[in-house]
């Protein structure tokens, strides 16, 4: 059974599927690529480091789009979007949420955060969530993760 | 970070599931991102889809479509984009080879996409896959990338 998911499970959703994709427009089609966010309240937090995403972000900065999906099995999924506007945020703001994040999302992708995040050249930014809309295909599967 | 090799590439998105297809929405004039079932075949991504915002994004813009597949297993990740044009798949031959190979890629897998479902007989089965369109994204361009 399929079923919508209220706006707080879709929060609590990616809160522990901290691992999504970024989707934004550029000049030449939609791009996308996948990311580790810090969830917050209204806010998706992430860094990045210069290049066509960051590019396409500072030029397209509405309407970005951010995906996040579980999939145990076909009758044991779960599949959340959320939209929202893009905007550049200080390393004092974000670097410590960051980290924190980091440091429980296993070793691989802690260290390359670790390192990447500590460059000079990082960029700290957040999406500002705006509509997030969620499916299940069980009524419980929001809830197991 | 590497770059993949296209042939590293290929092999990837051989066996991964699912991955996501990105389409621009031009009523919203945003991007859109869902995952979906899919199977790579002499150089198209071939996926089933049913009537929505999906098939409508892709027939709007179907010379803006992407896919993004990604993966780790702890000790390495890795993504890949593929961009193209869609097309909606009329031929008999071409659906059939899809079909097929959309069935061995799943065959006996826990995520088998909810069309290869059925009650078991032959009847449910077709009607399952009549109901839905099937699409492509005929890759023009393929890039990926590995973390360590």
């Amino acid at each position: 059974m399929i079923r919508a998911l209220a706006p707080e499970e879709c929060r609590q959703a990616m809160t522990r599927l901290p691992h999504g994709r970024l989707a934004v427009m550029t000049d030449h089609g939609p791009y996308a690529v996948p990311m580790l966010f810090a969830v917050q309240p209204s806010t998706l937090a992430f860094y990045t480091l210069p290049g066509r995403l960051l590019s396409s972000l500072r030029r397209h900065p509405l309407g970005v789009m951010v995906e996040f999906d579980w999939i145990e099995s076909s009758s044991h999924w779960v599949s959340v979007l959320a939209t929202g506007e893009f905007e550049e945020r200080s390393r004092h703001e974000l670097e410590a949420p960051l980290l924190a994040l980091f440091a429980t999302s296993g070793a691989l992708f802690a260290r390359i955060a670790r390192e990447q995040v500590r460059q000079p050249e990082a960029t700290f930014c957040q999406i500002m969530l705006g509509q997030v809309s969620g499916r299940a295909a069980d009524p419980e599967a929001a809830r197991r993760l | 970070m590497e770059k993949l090799e296209l042939e590293e590439m290929l092999a990837l998105l051989a066996v991964e599931r699912p991955g996501r297809l990105l389409t621009v929405d031009r009523q919203r004039d945003e991007p859109y991102l869902v995952p979906v079932s899919f199977v790579l075949l002499a150089g198209s991504i071939y996926f089933y889809t049913e009537p929505g915002r999906k098939l409508t994004a892709l027939r709007d813009a179907p010379q803006q479509v992407g896919f993004e597949v990604d993966g780790h297993d702890g000790y390495v990740a890795w993504s890949i984009l593929a961009s193209g044009h869609f097309a909606e798949v009329r031929s008999p031959v071409e659906r059939a080879a899809a079909t097929a190979g959309l069935l061995t890629k799943y065959r006996g897998s826990a995520v088998a996409p909810i069309w290869a479902r059925s009650d078991g007989s032959l009847a449910s089965f077709v009607r399952n896959l009549t109901a839905a369109e099937m699409g492509t994204l005929r890759i023009t361009r393929l890039s990926g990338r590995r973390w360590r």
